[in-house]
C-alpha cells in the first residue's frame, strides 16, 4: 500500500517536473508545477508529515505559485524560446545534479525498514509539535540564519522597488 | 477632537451608523411592516401614468371615420431621427385635397420627443399611453398606416369634427369637399 | 466488516453535510437577494413559487439548460478546468468542521463521531490549504477566457487573495495559541463553558489565579472577518467582479454550469468561513450558557442548533455589509490589507502570546 502510493506520487511528480521545463507555454508550466506540488503535499502526507502537507500547499501552491502566475498573465507571454539557448549548458549541470543524487543514493543504500514504520511514533507525538520543536531546539541556528537571509532580501527588495519610484518621479 | 477621531476609526464609527441605516430599514420592513417597498411588481400592477405620458404615436381620425392627416409632410422633416415616411397623394377627383395614400413610421428609431405631434397642422398626430410593445422581430416595429390608426382608435376613442364645423372659418383647407354641407352665414 | 460499516457511516456523513452545504448555497442565492432587497426598499424576486422561494429551482434549471459557450480564443482546457478547480476545493474544507458535539456511538461494533467527519491533526490547515487553491480556479479561469476584462479580474483576484490570505492566517494564530492545537474539533473543546470561553473574550485559557483574565481575539476577530469578506471576493472587496468596471471580471465569458459552478463556489466559500469563524472564535457549537438546557442524550441537537444559529449570523452579516458598504477602490484594497490588518494581526500575536506566557503555569 505504501510503496504503491510512493510510486504513484514519484511517477507524477518526476512526469510534472519534466513537462515544467518541457512545456513550451509558460502558463502550462504553472499548471504542470502546480500538479507537482499537489503531488509532493501528498508524499509528505503518505509520511505522516500532514503539517509538512499542508504548508506545502499554502506556501508554494497557494502563495509563490500564484506569484508567478501573476508575472506570467501580466507579462502575457504567449510563447517563450529564450531558455532553448540555454539547453547546453542546463543539459550539463542537470547531468552533474542527477549523478550526485545517484551518487548519494547509491552510497547511503536504500533502507531496510519502510518509512512508514518509522514515522509513526512522529504521528502519535502530533508532527506539529515535533517541527516546532526541532526547529527551535535543534535547529535554532539555520533557521534564524533563514530567517536572517530572507530579512536581508525582503528590505533589498523594497530598497530596489523604491529607488525605481523616486527615480521615475524625479 | 483628534482623539475622538481615533476612536471614531477604531471602532468602524461611520460603518456601524451606515449598517444601523440599513438594518432599520430591514427591521420597518419585515417585523414592524409599517414601511413599503416603492417599487412595483411591474405585470401584475401597474404605474398609472400621467396623461402627458409620451407613448407610442398614433393617427388620429375625425368622427366621420375619414383621417385627420393631410399628407403634408410636416411630421417627417420635423422628425429628428427620420421615424416617418409619408407617401401624400391628391384625394381622388378632388385635386384640392391631398391625404397620405402611404404612411410609415419605423418605431424602433423612434425616441418619443413629440416633435412631430407639435409639427402637424391638424392635429392628426397624437401620442398614447401605450408601452408595452416588446416584439421578437424589430420589423413588426415599423407599423403601417392601418396599425397607426387603429392605436389612435383603441386609445382616443371621443374623436374631432371635421375642421371646417369646428369653425366655419377654416373651410377654406377643403374647398374642394364634395359633400361639404352650406356654410352657416 | 468493520471497514464498510466505518465506510459507510463516511459516506453517509459526507452526503448529509454535501446536501446541506448545497441546499443553503441554493437558497443562499434567494436570501441574499431578499435581505438585499428589504434592506433597499424593494421586494426581490416574487414570482416563482409563494414570495419567491422556489427561485432558486428555476435559476437552476435555467443556468443547467443554458447554452455553454468557450469563445474562439479560449484556451479550451484551461477555461473548461477553471469551475472545478474552483468549485472542489471550496466543497472538500467542510470535511473538518465539527458540526455538533464530539460524541461517539456504537454502530455494529464500530465507533462513529456522527457529527464530525474527519479530525485531521491540521484542520484548519487543511481549510486554509485548500481555500488558496481556490483562487487559481479565478485567475485561470481569467486567463483563459482570453477577455481583458476576465484577465483584470483574475489580476485583481490573485493579488486580492495572496494579500488577505496573509491576514486571515495570522488572525487565526491567536486562537491557536490559547488552543494549543491544530484541530477544528479540539479549538472547538477548548471553548466549553460559557460565552466567557469563545476565544473572542478568552477568559479561562489563563491558568492558577489567573482564570478570570480575558485574553481577548476581538481585534483577531475583527481582522479575520474582514479579511474573510475580502478573501471570498463579497462586497466591498468585489473588485475581482467589479461589474461597473469590468463588466463580470474572470466570470465574464462563463455561461450555463460552468457560471454556476463559479456561482455556487463563492457561495460555498462564504459558508466555509462562516463555520471556521464560528468554530475558532464564537465556541462552535457550544451554546453562550454553561450546561445544556436539554436532557444529555438530547443535547446535541442544542449543539447544533446553535452551530447554525452562529454560521447564520454570519452569513447574514456578508449581506448586511454588502447592502451597507460602497466598493473600495484598488490601491484603498491594498493598503488597507498591508498596513492596517497585517500590523494589526501581528500585534494580535504578539500580546496574545506574552499574555499567554505569563498567565499559563
Ligand atoms: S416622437 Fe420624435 S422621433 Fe418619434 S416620430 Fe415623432 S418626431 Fe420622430
Ligand atoms: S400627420 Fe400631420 S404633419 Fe404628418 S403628414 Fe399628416 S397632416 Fe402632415
Amino acid at each position: 500500500m505504501g510503496s504503491l502510493s510512493f510510486l504513484y506520487f514519484g511517477t507524477v511528480i518526476a512526469l510534472s517536473a519534466i513537462l515544467v521545463v518541457a512545456l513550451r507555454k509558460p502558463v502550462s508550466s504553472v499548471i504542470a508545477l502546480l500538479v507537482m506540488f499537489f503531488h509532493i503535499a501528498g508524499l509528505f502526507v503518505t509520511l505522516h508529515a500532514e503539517f509538512l502537507a499542508a504548508v506545502q500547499l499554502i506556501v508554494y501552491a497557494g502563495a509563490i505559485l500564484v506569484l508567478y502566475l501573476f508575472v506570467v498573465m501580466l507579462l502575457n507571454v504567449k510563447e517563450d524560446d529564450s531558455y532553448q539557448r540555454q539547453f547546453r549548458l542546463g543539459m550539463g549541470l542537470g547531468l552533474v545534479a542527477l549523478a550526485e543524487v545517484v551518487y548519494i543514493v547509491s552510497a547511503a543504500g536504500l533502507p531496510e525498514e519502510p518509512i512508514r514504520e518509522r514515522t509513526t511514533s512522529a504521528a502519535a507525538a502530533g508532527n506539529t509539535e515535533m517541527v516546532g520543536r526541532a526547529l527551535y531546539t535543534t535547529y535554532l541556528f539555520p533557521f534564524e540564519v533563514a530567517s536572517l537571509i530572507l530579512l536581508v532580501a525582503m528590505i533589498g527588495a523594497i530598497l530596489m522597488a523604491k529607488k525605481g519610484i523616486m527615480g521615475e518621479s524625479k | 477632537m483628534a482623539v475622538a477621531q481615533w476612536v471614531k476609526t477604531l471602532t468602524f464609527y461611520e460603518i456601524l451608523v451606515g449598517m444601523k441605516a440599513t438594518i432599520t430599514v430591514l427591521i420597518q420592513r419585515i417585523i414592524l411592516r409599517n414601511r413599503k417597498a416603492i417599487t412595483l411588481q411591474y405585470p401584475h400592477e401597474k404605474r398609472e401614468l400621467p396623461g402627458t405620458y409620451r407613448g407610442m404615436i398614433a393617427l388620429l381620425r375625425y368622427d366621420d371615420g375619414t383621417d385627420k392627416c393631410v399628407g403634408c409632410d410636416l411630421c417627417e422633416s420635423a422628425c429628428p431621427s427620420r421615424v416617418i415616411t409619408v407617401i401624400s397623394s391628391e384625394v381622388e377627383g378632388e385635386p384640392m385635397k391631398r391625404y397620405a395614400k402611404e404612411y410609415y413610421m419605423d418605431m424602433t428609431r423612434c425616441l418619443f420627443c413629440g416633435l412631430c405631434v407639435q409639427a402637424c397642422p391638424v392635429d392628426a398626430l397624437a401620442m398614447t399611453t401605450e408601452y408595452e410593445w416588446a416584439k421578437y422581430n424589430k420589423r413588426d416595429l415599423r407599423l403601417n398606416k392601418e396599425q397607426l390608426l387603429a392605436l389612435g382608435d383603441r386609445n382616443f376613442p371621443v374623436r374631432e369634427k371635421k375642421l371646417e364645423f369646428q369653425h366655419p372659418n377654416v373651410a377654406y383647407f377643403n374647398i374642394g369637399h364634395k359633400n361639404l354641407p352650406p356654410k352657416e352665414s | 466488516m468493520e471497514m464498510l460499516v466505518f465506510a459507510g457511516a463516511a459516506v453517509v456523513k459526507i452526503a448529509v453535510v454535501m446536501g446541506v452545504v448545497l441546499l443553503t448555497v441554493a437558497f443562499l442565492t434567494l436570501a441574499e437577494r431578499k435581505v438585499l432587497s428589504w434592506m433597499q426598499d424593494r421586494m426581490g424576486p416574487m414570482e416563482v413559487g409563494p414570495y419567491g422561494t422556489l427561485q432558486p429551482i428555476a435559476d437552476g434549471i435555467k443556468l443547467f439548460f443554458k447554452e455553454d459557450i468557450i469563445p474562439a480564443g479560449a484556451n479550451r482546457f484551461l477555461f473548461s478546468l477553471a469551475p472545478i478547480l474552483s468549485l472542489v476545493p471550496a466543497f472538500i474544507g467542510f470535511a473538518v468542521v465539527p458540526y455538533g458535539p464530539n460524541r461517539e456511538i456504537e454502530l455494529f461494533g464500530v465507533t462513529i463521531k456522527p457529527f464530525i467527519i474527519t479530525d485531521i491533526n491540521i484542520g484548519i490547515l487543511y481549510i486554509l490549504a485548500f481555500v488558496s487553491i481556490g483562487a487559481y480556479g479565478v485567475i485561470l479561469g481569467g486567463w483563459a477566457s482570453n477577455n481583458k476584462y476576465s484577465l483584470l479580474g483574475g489580476l485583481r483576484s490573485a493579488a486580492q487573495v495572496i494579500s488577505y490570505e496573509l491576514n486571515i492566517g495570522l488572525a487565526i494564530i491567536g486562537v491557536l495559541i490559547l488552543s494549543g492545537s491544530l484541530s477544528m474539533v479540539t479549538i472547538a473543546e477548548k471553548q466549553a463553558g460559557s460565552i466567557l470561553n469563545w476565544n473572542i473574550i478568552g477568559m479561562g485559557h489563563g491558568g492558577g489565579i489567573w482564570w478570570w483574565f480575558p485574553v481577548t481575539q476581538i481585534v483577531a476577530f475583527v481582522v479575520y472577518i474582514i479579511s474573510a469578506v475580502a478573501e471570498t471576493n463579497r462586497l466591498p472587496f468585489d473588485l475581482p467582479e467589479a461589474e461597473s468596471e469590468l463588466v463580470a471580471g474572470w466570470m465574464t465569458e462563463y455561461s450555463g454550469m460552468r457560471f454556476a459552478f463559479f456561482f455556487m463556489a463563492e457561495y460555498a466559500n462564504m459558508i466555509l468561513v462562516s463555520c471556521i469563524a464560528s468554530v475558532l472564535f464564537l465556541g462552535g457549537y457550544h451554546a453562550p450558557y454553561p450546561g445544556t438546557r436539554l436532557p444529555d442524550n438530547l443535547s446535541w441537537i442544542e449543539g447544533v442548533a446553535w452551530f447554525t444559529v452562529k454560521v447564520y449570523a454570519f452569513l447574514f452579516l456578508f449581506f448586511w455589509l454588502r447592502a451597507t458598504l460602497p466598493r473600495l477602490r484598488y490601491d484603498q484594497l491594498m493598503r488597507f490589507g498591508w498596513k492596517v490588518m497585517l500590523p494589526l494581526a501581528l500585534g494580535n500575536i504578539v500580546i496574545t502570546s506574552i499574555v499567554v506566557y505569563f498567565l499559563r503555569d
